[in-house]
């Protein structure tokens, strides 16, 4: 039997396959046996001096060796740990001293940073892989302290990687705080090594890791020339270019930079510097959003091991916001690390920190520099600040304030607990506030002093004094004007719960004000505003605790209430009060002195006295209502002069008054009364004794119920119905009606400086009305007088509210005797009875303007009619203007008196002319005085008919040099 | 008797009334000068005073006229400016004339063309002196309105009148101001005597 050769090979190769495959499956057992592992674990730790942990072994097809839970460590210091390590091996790699590919998964490094360059320094195995692969790693690095850099998330996928080579390590790391990944790219040898860094994120937000790798780009690319010097030391010198770099946010950072680190040979010792150029720091880092711009900054600091501090010798930044110098020491020991430093800012541009202002500030422009002076202690990740800052000649300009130098000084304190600032000190030079075409208010100096802090990110608690020194302001139209403001005060303004709180006090030292017509020196009233307040913002809510506003001679007036709705459509509810108002200063202050010049009178007249009122406003400005209580105490109003007085005047009212006008007719509403008292109305020959009488002031109507009875001149006045319908809509509109009953004529007649004579007055006026521009009347006042009756109807006043008012009326008289009258009026002597009438008597600037008399004698039986030389030669001058001793010499001298038959004239005075006619005409005589038949008779006959104004002066004041004393008796 | 009216027609005609009644302009004239002086004394003797132009809102106005017949101008008597209304506000212009001339003398106050007066400058015044000349200013032109319409009713003229009397007056008022002082002119524009 012969065997072929071919069946001797497929049987050897079978032989030789099933050998294979049995030494593959001895090989798969043993790897997988505690032999191996125990094995390994010992001759590995003797051969490194390390202690291996093997979890488990395994052979993966075909020859790739899997080690799970694998974990290095020295003296109980672990130094690596991987959940898995698989080892790939070729017969060829084999062969060439190569691993094919080495994969570790989740693998954790720890590296002490002195055993880092000692491991590179040292002899470095050759073993090259053809790929490495880490998955998920973490790689720890130690410094001396126990202090520990670590990196995670590390994936590395490197080919032809070789140890101790030249060939290189990629690095790669996924960085979960920056969302994207870095590269790090290791070349050269231990002693002289290369390290690029690449840093790659996603343009777009992915929540994908494998899609943001997928969309990376560049942001960070830095080259590292990692050397060893001579000395021993260790240097890094890198440089390196940012573009577009974001971490924590959208804002990108670009910049380029420069960084030397020095590392002695022990490594207690590090120095460091860093040079940072960016076109534009990003400032959405910072606690506050500031526009920093571009900055270029230097770091110089050592780092002591021994020690555990990192002092930082300088840093230095430049920016258009200004410049950082400082430095700083950082106590690693401590935990956390404490830091101590000292900061210097300087010309840091205000206008830049407008981020920091409150709203209004931030809506000018300033033009200056601010600086600070500040020390920083505290755990490095919440430091507290105290310092100094300050400003010196700023500028402010804005829409509507500006301020030529702007000044201060403020020390605070800082921290995250909160914001002290104390005794700061504010100096500004022409303040203006107000756009033109508005209000403008200035102030040549004003200085603010202040406390102010906030708790956290609570809001800020101001307490400042101020001062304003010369301040002024004035509208447009130069009616509103106010000079010579020096002010002081001091308000406290916090915030809580959505309110703001306003609380404080000014004092103004002087003031002089041109308001309208009105024009006040406030020096002596220094006025003073307190107010104690809240607004509610969101509400547009403003309560006041108190609002007072006081003068020093006028007193004060309070308010309280709220006022919602604000700005736009305000309502209130105020109760404004005052306890003494004093009616001396409030009538010289605000009307007296402002309204003199085109009043004379006004200066003429005092009042004093005090008031007091409560009040309560509400609603809002197009209709609200106002009611409360009045009172007047001891309240005088007379003339100066002394020639009258009225008072003391008692007033207790309550009111209700309602704005723009009056409510409907309410029945069911009762009208409180009040009452007036006046204690006595006194002239200098009358006294009229206390007047007393209900009042009302309700629903914007004043009336008095009840007749005013007024006991006058021996007689006795009643006021009725005396009513202003309504004083807010029409308050011209009043009505009385009046009587009066046995008035003396000769007190009324006294003190009105007339010719004094007897008899009495009475009479019935039952109603006054305001008709157009005057005040008229119906009825009809009688005097008794003279032994007849004057009845006075139709009594006007027109214009009773101006300067220049005349009064109109119209007389007939009935009766009259003239031996009484001519008497009284120191005429002369003449008997008989007068009757006729005075139409259309007009009394203006207390004289006649114009009148059309009638007035002659009537028979009476029993009266004798005759007159005296003296009336006679009265009646001449005052017809003629010339004497008539003359005319009535000769035989007529035998005589004291003359019988006439009628006796009388008609006159009428019109612009200054007085037409002058006799009782009687004829034949173009007119005759004064017609004398009787018997004699001795005389007639007197004018012809002269017209007589001006000042030539019947002239002859009245003859006529009154001849006579006797005005006051005489009839 | 056809006839007859023809024949009397025309002397109906001829025998008509004419009954011409003038606003005085001239009369007016001569009164508001003679106020004025009295008001301002010497002030304004060194203005040169210019007759009335022909053709002004000042010439003899007449505003009834009835008739065919041409019509005879009798000389216009004074209008009276006298009685105690005006003659109260002509002492009360006067008592304040010293006080308004130096704030004239200065600038501060000036004649407006209506010839009211108007605050003009006031540059150099303390604000009681501002308060001063407005008070002053305000009182005069109360006062002086208040003189044109007593004026009219005191000659009977009617009240729409008293805007040719003011406009009189406004010219005596510029007539004797004083050299120096501030007029308005009729376009408004502020210039010195």
């Amino acid at each position: 039997m012969k065997i072929s050769a071919r069946k001797v090979f497929v049987t050897a190769g079978a032989a030789f396959l099933l050998l294979l495959v049995l030494c593959y499956a001895a090989l798969h057992i043993v790897v997988r046996s505690d032999w191996l592992r125990v094995r390994l674990q010992s001759e590995l730790g003797q051969r490194t001096g390390q202690e291996l942990q093997i979890g488990g072994l395994r052979l993966d097809p075909w020859l790739t060796f899997v080690v799970s839970a694998i974990s290095v460590s020295r003296d109980g210091r672990a130094l690596f740990q991987a959940n898995e390590v698989a080892c790939a091996l070729g017969p060829i790699d084999i062969l060439q001293g190569r691993i094919r590919s080495l994969s570790l998964h989740k693998p954790v490094v720890r590296v002490p940073l002195r055993e880092f360059f000692k491991t590179s320094g040292g002899a470095s195995p050759q073993i090259s892989f053809g790929a490495l692969n880490i998955e998920d790693g973490e790689f720890v690095l130690e410094t001396e302290g126990g202090q520990a850099v670590a990196l995670r998330s590390l994936f590395l996928s490197a080919k032809d990687v070789s140890l101790g080579g030249t060939a290189g390590l990629q690095l790669r790391a996924y960085l979960p705080q920056l969302g994207g990944t870095a590269s790090l790219s290791l070349s050269g040898r231990a002693t002289a090594m290369q390290a690029k860094i690449v840093i790659a994120q996603a343009e777009g937000k992915s929540k994908s890791r494998i899609l943001e790798r997928a969309g990376e780009k560049p942001v960070f690319d830095a080259r590292f020339q990692v050397s060893m010097k001579e000395t021993g030391k260790y240097e890094f010198n890198g440089s390196g270019n940012i573009d577009g770099l974001r971490w924590g946010g959208n804002e990108a950072f670009t910049g380029k930079f420069t960084s030397l680190l020095e590392l002695d040979a022990k490594l207690q010792n590090a120095l460091f510097s860093l040079d940072l150029e960016t076109p534009g720091f990003p400032s959405g880092r910072l606690p506050v959003s500031l526009a920093v711009g571009a900055v270029k900054a230097q770091v110089n600091a050592h780092y002591s091991a021994a020690a555990k501090t990192l002092a930082v010798k300088q840093i230095k930044a430049i920016s258009a916001l200004g410049t950082l110098e400082g430095q700083a020491a950082v106590s690693l020991a401590e935990t956390p690390a404490r830091i101590t430093g000292d900061v210097r800012l300087r010309d840091v541009a205000i206008d830049s920190l407008k981020p920091l202002m409150p709203d209004p500030l931030r809506r000018s422009t300033y033009n200056g520099k601010i600086a600070a002076d500040f020390k920083l202690t505290g755990p490095y990740n919440d430091p507290a600040a105290s310092g100094l800052a300050w400003s010196d000649g700023a500028k402010v300009t804005g829409e509507k304030l500006s301020l030529s130098s702007l000044s201060f000084k403020a020390p605070f304190q800082w921290s995250s607990a909160g914001l002290k600032i104390k005794a700061a000190e504010l100096r500004g030079k022409e303040l203006s506030f107000g756009k033109k075409g508005e209000m403008q208010i200035k102030a040549d100096r004003v200085s603010v002093t202040s406390d102010a802090g906030k708790a956290g990110p609570g809001p800020m608690e101001i307490a400042a004094g101020f001062d304003i020194a010369d301040g002024r302001f004035a509208n447009p139209e130069g009616t509103r004007i106010g000079e010579h403001l020096n002010a002081k005060g001091r308000l406290i303004v916090s915030q809580r719960d959505g309110e703001t709180f306003v609380k404080g006090e000014a004092r103004t030292e002087s003031l002089e004000m041109l308001w309208g017509s009105f024009f006040g020196d406030f020096k002596e009233q220094k006025p003073a505003i307190e107010v104690d307040g809240r607004y509610r913002a969101a509400a547009g809510e403003l309560t006041l605790d108190k609002l007072r506003i006081s003068l020093a001679s006028a007193g004060s007036v309070e308010i309280k209430g709220r006022i919602q709705h604000l700005p736009d459509d305000p309502t209130f509810n105020l109760e404004v009060r005052s306890d003494d108002l004093r009616h001396a200063g409030f009538y010289d202050f605000f009307i007296k002195d402002t309204f003199k010049i085109g009043y004379p009178i006004l200066g003429q007249i005092g009042a004093t006295g005090r008031s007091s009122f409560t009040l309560s406003a509400q609603g809002a400005l197009g209709s609200f209502t106002v009611d409360g209580n009045l009172r007047l105490a001891e309240s005088v109003i007379q003339e100066k002069a002394g020639s009258w007085r009225v008072g003391p005047i008692g007033l207790d009212l309550p009111l209700k008054l309602r704005f723009p006008e009056a409510a409907k007719e309410s029945s069911n509403e009762t009208a409180p009364v009040g009452k007036l008292t006046i204690q006595q109305i006194q002239t200098q020959s009358t006294k009229i004794p206390a007047i007393s009488a209900p009042i009302v002031l309700w629903n914007n109507s004043l009336r008095f119920p009840d007749p005013i009875q007024v006991p006058l001149f021996g007689g006795a006045g009643s006021i009725e119905d005396l009513a202003w319908r309504d004083i807010i809509g029409a308050p011209r509109d009043m009505g009385l009606s009046l009587r009066l009953d046995g008035l003396r004529l000769s007190d009324l007649t006294e003190t009105l400086g007339w010719y004094r004579f007897n008899g009495t007055l009475s009479g019935s006026i039952p109603g006054v009305r305001w008709v157009g521009e005057s005040l008229k009347s119906d009825g009809t006042i009688t005097l008794d007088a003279f032994g007849g009756k004057i009845a006075v109807r139709g009594m006007e006043i027109e214009q009773p509210l101006s300067p220049g008012r005349s009064i109109k009326m119209t007389a007939k008289l009935d009766g009259l005797n003239l031996e009484q009258a001519s008497e009284t009026f120191q005429f002369g002597h003449i008997s008989g009875v007068l009757a006729g009438a005075i139409d259309g008597l007009v009394l203006s600037q207390g004289q006649a303007a114009a009148f059309d008399a009638d007035l002659h004698t009537v028979e009476k039986s029993g009266v004798g009619q005759r007159i005296s030389v003296e009336a006679l030669n009265n009646l001449t001058v005052i017809s003629s203007g010339n004497d008539g001793g003359s005319v009535l010499g000769g035989i007529a001298s035998f005589f004291d008196s003359f019988r006439y038959s009628k006796l009388g004239f008609k006159a009428a005075l019109k612009n200054d002319i007085l037409l002058l006619r006799g009782v009687e005409g004829s034949e173009g005589k007119e005759y004064l005085v017609v004398g009787s038949w018997l004699p001795p008779t005389v007639n007197i006959v004018s012809y002269t008919q017209e007589i001006s104004f000042s030539e019947l002066l002239r002859r009245l004041e003859r006529i009154q040099k001849t006579g006797g004393a005005q006051s005489a008796q009839p | 008797m056809f006839k007859k009216f023809l024949l009397v027609f025309p002397l109906v005609l001829a025998a008509c009334v004419t009954v011409n009644i003038y606003f005085p302009a001239a009369a007016v004239q001569r009164a508001a000068d003679r106020i004025v002086e009295e008001t301002w004394g010497d002030q304004g003797k060194g203005g040169a005073k210019e007759p009335p132009k022909s053709g002004s809102l000042m010439r003899e106005t007449r505003y009834v006229s009835i008739g065919f017949v041409s019509e005879a101008h009798a000389q216009q008597p004074d209008v009276n400016v006298s009685n105690p209304a005006i003659r109260g506000l002509r002492e009360s212009i006067k008592a304040r004339s010293g006080s308004l001339i130096s704030f004239m003398d200065k600038g501060n106050a000036g004649i407006g063309r209506d010839g009211l007066l108007a605050v003009h400058n006031t540059d150099g015044l303390n604000l009681k002196e501002r308060s001063e000349v407005q008070q002053l200013v305000e009182a005069e032109n109360r006062d002086r309105e208040n003189l044109y319409a007593e004026i009219a009713k005191a000659n009977n003229f009617p009240r729409e009148r008293v805007g040719d009397i003011k406009a009189i007056f406004a010219r005596s008022w510029t007539d004797q101001a004083k050299p120096g002082w501030w007029i308005q002119d009729a376009q408004g524009n502020w210039k010195k005597k």
